[in-house]
């Protein structure tokens, strides 16, 4: 399963600003945190994403099961992918140009939500960054309320 | 990347849980990542991190159900925080300890879901189910050292203070007690954004007597005690900080959107002053002899502008405040001997249930517009061609002096033939007449209303109109 009719489910989310939370773990089941910075679904179905390489340990985590969850930040509104890392790599340009404007959109988001300066928020912005290639098998509705954690349907 | 343990004092780099208060305000959600027995991460924002102690933190278990059946298998938990003011972010690596549904933490916790519960409205269904505590096995910081901002808030000091406190102490009147309160927390104190808020006669219900910072003053607006974030801290008698107030509103609104109604609002209402985009808040109990008798409330858009030294700051002023506004409220009375407490006969009598009436009223104000003026028996509401003006007991008290003006061209009034007056129905005990006629000057002041309340003496007071008016008394039965 490629995961791209899932994805659409995270990418509503991300065009109207979100911010990109990805999940990790290792062999011993450790769990580790970073941000994430662009998602896309490619040409062949697989989705994309756009992780700071800054922290080691997450790095190091890239080879198994990973989380990918999107928070619009207007709403809350929030989708949660699932799936299993097939490859690592750098970004290509598509990659870069999709991270720059999912970024631009979730910092103005933030900035016109919260009133966060934009300067501040660029600080966030990891020095290196990688694109995790996803097979996705699962999506869930992550949005605060009685319904989080319910089943995001495939709608291919 | 360093990686430091919390009690490690050898480290170069020793960050501790302490380091990271301004972490814990809630202005930016933090984010869990757990994971399941087998390895299958999950990764969501929550709204606030608590510390607890010095290596232990604690976050409220809301919806999280994926997150604690993780951590009942897997109890590690990865977090992120981010410091508001000078974004720098902060990885936690943490154990999961143990759930408590009781005690001082879950007590702490239970403030923010009750803060969420009174915005939403579903204080009966929206309740804190347990708070996870976690011990912190690392902290480590996430990209550069950026250091403190040079937006901090400046330090109010204890000058500032003393010289608040001096002002409060020299007045003897309420009406210029609310206007020494509201401009020292201005100007001196410079807290921008700012309300005073007294108890009314019942002892149920709060109204706003003056503001600073909020465009409209709007005097008179009224709130339940014990209902709303305000309203739940000052029945509660406790001085209450709450941060991060954007991300709950906006957490509220999220949770609140399947039981939304319309919203609308009723015409017969003043809205409390607030900030729509408030980050902060506090909310401190004025008393006196031990009893509520009022509230200040000061909010700030900025994250981490009001911190605990400002609740120490507005504990100090709601003390002197509640001092010379119970000094300010006997010197407020008619001296018993004097000229001044005597009675006058019974003002003009009320309309019957169910009628309406009306006339137009030869006033001392010749020239000008007439203005209509409707009262409603029901509540005491006063509308001033046809816009609310006040209600209950202020609202009957105007119109009481109204029709008097209206019926013999008297304008010239005192407290205690107000307290004779039945019609107003004030409590034989505390009936806070005073506050009340304040409340009415003010508001009658803030709306530029055809007349107007000016203070003659101890207990005496006179009514100045300035417009004709065509006055309309609306029985029970009328809805408006």
């Amino acid at each position: 399963m490629s995961g791209d009719g899932l994805f659409s489910a995270l990418s509503a989310l991300v065009d109207q600003g979100a911010g990109l939370l990805v999940g990790t773990s290792d062999a011993d089941r450790v769990p580790r945190a970073t941000r994430g910075w662009g998602v896309r679904c490619d040409e062949a179905g697989t989705v994309r994403v756009v992780v700071s390489a800054d922290d080691p340990l997450v790095v190091a985590n890239l080879t198994g099961s990973i989380a990918v969850t999107g928070a619009e930040i207007r709403t809350l509104s929030s989708a949660q992918l699932k799936g299993r890392v097939v490859d690592v790599v750098e970004p290509d340009p598509i990659d870069r140009e999709v991270a720059d404007r999912q970024t631009t959109s979730f910092f103005d988001a933030v900035v016109a939500t919260d009133g966060d300066e934009l300067e501040m928020l660029r600080r966030l912005v990891p020095t290196r960054m990688l694109t995790v290639l996803i097979d996705v098998t699962d999506g869930f509705d992550q949005t605060p309320g009685p319904s989080a954690g319910a089943v995001l349907e495939d709608v291919r | 990347m360093t990686t430091v343990h919390p009690s490690d004092a050898d480290s170069v780099t020793p960050l501790t849980l302490d380091d990271l208060t301004r972490c814990y305000e809630g202005a930016i959600p933090a984010v869990v990542c757990t994971a399941d027995a087998d390895g299958v991460p999950n990764v969501t924002y929550i709204s606030r991190v608590h510390q607890v102690d010095r290596d232990r933190i604690a976050i409220s278990n809301q919806f999280m159900s994926k997150t604690s059946r993780n951590l009942a298998v897997n109890p590690t938990a990865s977090l992120l925080l981010i410091d508001p003011v000078n974004h720098e972010e902060f990885h936690l690596l943490a154990r999961y300890e143990r759930t408590e549904r009781r005690g001082p933490v879950f007590e702490r916790l239970r403030d923010d879901v009750d803060e969420l519960a009174e915005q939403m409205g579903l204080r009966d269904v929206f309740r804190l189910r347990a708070a996870d505590i976690f011990r912190v096995r690392s902290i480590t910081r996430v990209g550069r050292t950026y250091g403190d901002d040079p937006t901090d808030p400046p330090a109010r000091t204890l000058d500032a203070l003393a010289d608040f406190v001096e002002r409060v102490d020299r007045v003897g009147d309420l009406d210029a007690l609310v206007d020494v309160v509201i401009d020292g927390l201005d100007r001196i104190l410079g807290y921008r954004h700012a309300s005073l808020m007294l108890l009314d006669e019942t002892g149920t219900r709060l109204y706003n007597i003056a503001s600073c910072g909020f465009g409209a003053q709007n005097v008179g607006a009224e709130i339940e005690l014990g209902a709303g974030p305000i309203g739940l801290a000052l029945a509660q008698c406790e001085v209450r900080r709450t941060t991060g107030l954007r991300q709950l509103a906006k957490y509220s609104r999220t949770v609140q959107r399947s039981f939304e109604a319309d919203g609308a609002r009723s015409a017969g209402t003043i809205p409390l002053p607030t900030l729509t985009d408030a980050d902060v808040r506090i909310v401190v109990p004025i008393r006196s002899l031990g009893q509520l008798v009022g509230g200040i409330v000061v909010e700030h858009r900025a994250a981490g502008a009001l911190v605990r030294d400002d609740e120490r700051i507005l504990s100090v002023v709601a003390t002197a405040v509640g001092s010379a506004f119970e000094l300010a409220r006997e010197l407020g009375e008619p001296d018993p001997g004097g000229a001044d407490g005597e009675p006058r006969p019974a003002p003009t009598p009320r309309v019957a249930s169910g009628t309406t009436s009306s006339g137009t009223v030869a006033s001392s104000a010749t020239a000008g517009q007439v203005a209509a003026i409707r009262f409603f028996e029901t509540d005491g509401s006063v509308f001033v061609d046809g816009a609310y003006l006040i209600k209950g007991v202020a609202g009957r008290i105007l119109r009481t002096l109204v029709s008097e003006h209206a019926a013999t061209g008297r304008d010239e009034f005192t407290n205690r033939e107000l307290r004779l007056d039945a019609s107003l129905d004030l409590p034989g005990f505390k009936d806070n007449l005073e506050s009340r006629l304040i409340l009415l000057k003010r508001r009658l002041d803030e709306r530029d209303a055809p007349f107007r309340i000016r203070k003659t003496g101890r207990g005496r007071f006179r009514i100045e109109v300035r417009q004709p008016m065509h006055l309309e008394v609306v029985g029970d039965v009328a809805a408006h």
